[in-house]
């Protein structure tokens, strides 16, 4: 026999929680942080809160909408310490360790025009975009994720949309800048080659 | 340019911004709407704006869904595990503290909100909560496994293995008959509450482990049916799918654990004789162990013959100590054909068909009634066979006559088989389908052409079948398929009144005429399998998953007996057409005949030899998009599985 502590509801509840609602979490903050390894440990603290305030849940069919204010605010919690890390001296040593092969495959996924835009976005802008239209939260549960009024919300999300908007559009012209200096490149190379002494 | 002052009325642009984004999430005031449209019919760049902003969300929602690490809830669970030491710790301090009723006042376990809020939790995620028990990781005890029943099962005081992140599923008894180590049959029930990704299937322990033994069967049985209603199984013996035999219904107490494996017949389980019918007639019962309740005595006979005692009454009341289980013959002397012997949704009764074991006479439809001496005969023209149920009813199928000369029979008539006059070549033979009523045997006239053993999924919009042709088989004394597919087709439950005869397939790809063919709904019958050349369907069993989405068909091999593939297919709800590649999708995965079909769960036995192992329980579970597997060890070499229905 173990001497683990004997389980509550309380554990009971969160394990249901988490096989239920782990992947959408999970989902959520690599959205957010654009790093699934910070996400899963941002997953698993959020789990970790989850438990501890599970008295202030008051009621349970607001489960999903409590869970995702939780790890809204581990997310921005963690972009805020982000900020203040920036302005340390970078001593050589990154965030946890090397990216693994599934990481840079991530990266790569998330490395879209639509993926850069987001990150373009403010943070909260960003967060309404995603519960709004990805993880298809209601008006009431964006607003009580976000704790903000249900007008408030409602403005966030169109200021969102159109920031989402403007960026996308900044992102599509310096993807074709970027082709075009690329081929410009490349023409001014074959025009080197061309020039050269023949054989 | 004008500044911008704070009384000035919202500008156009911006307000048809705003209604923009809004109509996104919800369904804009009528007069808002036809302002916007009139804006946006006279603005260029506001219309783009707001197309831009519904295309984006388009993009968004396409965003690939990141797959969380597999290792997530060992990681989880062990943080979770050190915040309840932590807290344990702090109580205990506490307590120290403040010894006396003060120190409870705080618990969490008193707190009434946890209380409310475990009330209402229990209703939305009862069963993620039994779910969650099933989980735990490395390094964590693991409690005791909650059955749906409420009842402990076997509760095993071991770690469990780090191993990839189980999917959670809802938690579900499967069944299953095995071969003990004393040559008894015994019928297994274990709860699966979690798969592995069918890629790492592997990484999840077999389930039998924890399998509570609840009857024990002398002979190998047929198949093996459970009431939806807990603690009756019929039991159709194997002799009575071949040669001749009886159907036995057989009540145990399905909660009562056992203590340990390998498993023992006695006194954990029930015991009570398969003998054949011939034999069985002047057999008693087996003396029951431990009985609780008087002993059934069971007297099969040639045909449906009456006993003494009714099945006794179900213990639902879960004990520690097992209850022994009665038995009793309803029929003997048959040989089940047509579909699964199977009970109606409410549990009331039985139902089959079975022609005599002598060949003499083409089979009929039978039911049981709960609490009945026998099985009745519901049929008595010997051209009829048992189907499924559709709620209270059960659909039947008989052969119809067609003349395939000229113009098709103007009223088909049914053909009474006899072995020495098989189906006359000028007279082709359709299926034809009805409804029976259990209690009177009435039979009711349906809309449509629902070919041959149709079964309509639980929620009444969608029907499978088989269209084509029939052919008399002397040596089986019935009916069989001939040239034809199997279809899915739109349930049409109403018909106007009608003359009892039955409409004729519209889909027959036979060279045979379709007497007046009724107008098929839209959509159309779908082949459901594409059909192999040369390899004509002459066996399968259809069952519906719970919520009409999924259609689980087994199609038996023409030249092995019993041997046969499982597919799962997904229907689109929208037009009934089976999703060729829908997640989760079995396709012709090798499968033993019987098959058992529940939400979000597919339980099918393989034949040994796969993979040079013995025959084995496999479990398809999916929820949402999430889908895994597990199974069973496998079985020692030779020796079949057969799955509970």
């Amino acid at each position: 026999m173990t001497d683990a502590p004997t389980l509550t509801d309380a554990d009971t509840f969160i394990e249901a929680l988490f096989a239920r609602h782990r992947g959408e979490i999970f989902a959520y903050l690599v959205r957010m942080l654009r790093d699934p390894e910070l996400a899963a440990d941002l997953t698993q603290d959020a789990f970790i809160k989850a438990y501890r305030s599970y008295g202030s849940l008051q009621d349970p069919a607001h489960a999903r909408a409590w869970l995702y204010q939780i790890a809204h605010r581990v997310a921005l919690d963690e972009l805020r310490r982000r900020k203040i890390v920036r302005f340390l001296p970078w001593t050589g040593e990154s965030y946890g360790s090397a990216p693994s092969a599934e990481h840079l495959a991530m990266e790569l996924r998330l490395s879209g025009p639509l993926q850069r835009a987001l990150a373009r976005i403010p943070e909260r802008q960003r967060a309404a975009l995603l519960l709004a239209e990805v993880h298809d939260l209601t008006g009431l549960e964006l607003a009580a994720t976000l704790k903000v009024s249900h007008v408030a919300a409602r403005a966030l999300l169109t200021r969102a949309r159109e920031s989402l908007r403007q960026a996308l559009a900044a992102e599509q012209v310096a993807e074709a800048t970027a082709e075009k200096e690329s081929d410009d490149r490349g023409e001014a190379i074959g025009s080197s080659r061309g020039s050269g002494p023949a054989r | 340019m004008m500044p911008h002052r704070h009384n000035d009325p919202i500008e156009p642009h911006e307000r048809a911004r705003t209604l923009a984004s809004d109509s996104l999430d919800a369904a804009l005031a009528p007069a808002d709407a036809s302002w916007l449209d009139e804006h946006l019919a006279g603005c260029d760049a506001c219309r783009m704006r707001s197309d831009a902003y519904a295309a984006n969300r388009a993009l968004l929602r396409g965003l690939p869904a990141p797959e969380p690490p597999r290792d997530l809830w060992v990681r989880t669970s062990a943080a979770l595990d050190r915040e309840r030491r932590r807290r344990a710790g702090a109580a205990r301090a506490g307590s120290r503290r403040a010894a006396g009723p003060a120190a409870g006042r705080g618990s969490r376990v008193t707190s009434p909100v946890r209380g409310r809020a475990m009330a209402g939790i229990a209703a939305i995620l009862v069963v993620g909560l039994l779910v969650g028990r099933a989980i735990l990781p490395q390094g964590v005890a693991a409690p005791a496994v909650l059955l749906a029943s409420g009842a402990p099962a076997v509760a095993p005081d071991v770690t469990i293995r780090p191993a990839a992140t189980p999917l959670a599923v809802p938690a579900a008894d499967v069944a299953w008959v095995s071969r003990a180590t004393d040559g008894t049959y015994t019928v297994n029930v274990a709860s699966v509450t979690s798969v592995c990704p069918q890629d790492a299937a592997s990484d999840c322990a077999p389930f039998d482990a924890a399998a509570r033994q609840v009857i024990s069967l002398d002979q190998q049985p047929g198949s093996v049916v459970f009431a939806p209603t807990l603690g009756q199984a019929a039991v159709v013996e194997a002799s009575a799918k071949q040669s001749g035999g009886s159907i036995l219904v057989v009540a145990f107490t399905r909660a009562a654990p056992t203590p340990s494996l390998p498993p023992s017949p006695a006194p954990t389980a029930a015991t009570f004789p398969t003998e054949s019918p011939s034999a069985a007639s002047s057999t008693e019962p087996s003396p029951q162990p431990t009985a609780s309740t008087e002993p059934t005595p069971v007297t099969p006979g040639p045909g449906a013959t009456p006993i003494e005692s009714p099945v006794p009454p179900e213990s639902p009341v879960p004990t520690a100590v097992p209850t022994p289980a009665s038995a009793v013959a309803i029929i003997s002397g048959i040989v089940v054909v047509g579909g699964d012997a199977a009970y109606s949704p409410d549990g009331a009764w039985l139902a089959f068909s079975a022609r005599s074991a002598t060949g003499t006479d083409g089979p009929d439809v039978y039911v049981w009634h709960v609490g009945d001496a026998a099985a009745r005969p519901l049929t008595t023209d010997h051209a009829t066979i048992f189907s499924s149920w559709i709620g209270g009813e059960i659909l039947a199928s008989r052969a119809v006559a067609v003349l395939s000369i000229g113009s098709p029979s103007p009223t088909p008539e049914t053909f009474i088989p006899s072995v020495d006059s098989p189906s006359p070549s000028p007279v082709t033979f359709i299926p034809a389908s009805f409804a029976l009523d259990p209690t009177t045997g009435v039979e009711r006239p349906l809309g449509g052409s629902l070919g041959w053993r149709p079964v309509v999924d639980p929620t009444e919009r969608w029907v499978a079948y088989w269209t084509g042709t029939l052919r008399f088989d002397p040596t089986a004394s019935t009916w069989v398929p001939d040239e034809g597919r199997l279809v899915v087709d739109a349930w049409r439950p109403a018909v106007d009144g009608g003359t009892g005869a039955v409409l004729s397939p519209t889909q027959s790809p036979a060279p045979s005429p379709t007497p007046s063919p009724t107008p098929s709904l839209t959509p159309d019958p779908q082949p459901l399998l594409d059909p192999k050349p040369g390899e004509p369907i002459r066996d399968w069993t259809l069952h519906w998953d719970p919520t009409g989405s999924f259609l689980a068909v087994w199609v038996g091999d023409p030249l092995v007996e019993g041997l046969g593939r499982i597919s799962l297919i997904a229907i689109d709800q929208a037009t009934g057409l089976p999703i060729p590649d829908a997640a989760p999708l079995l396709r012709d995965a090798p499968a033993l005949a019987g098959f058992a079909i529940g939400d979000g769960r597919l339980v099918w036995a393989t034949p040994s030899g796969q993979d040079g192992e013995g025959s084995r329980l496999e479990v398809l579970a999916w929820q949402g998009t999430d889908a895994g597997k597990t199974r069973t060890e496998p079985a020692p070499a030779q020796e079949n599985i057969l799955v509970v229905r």
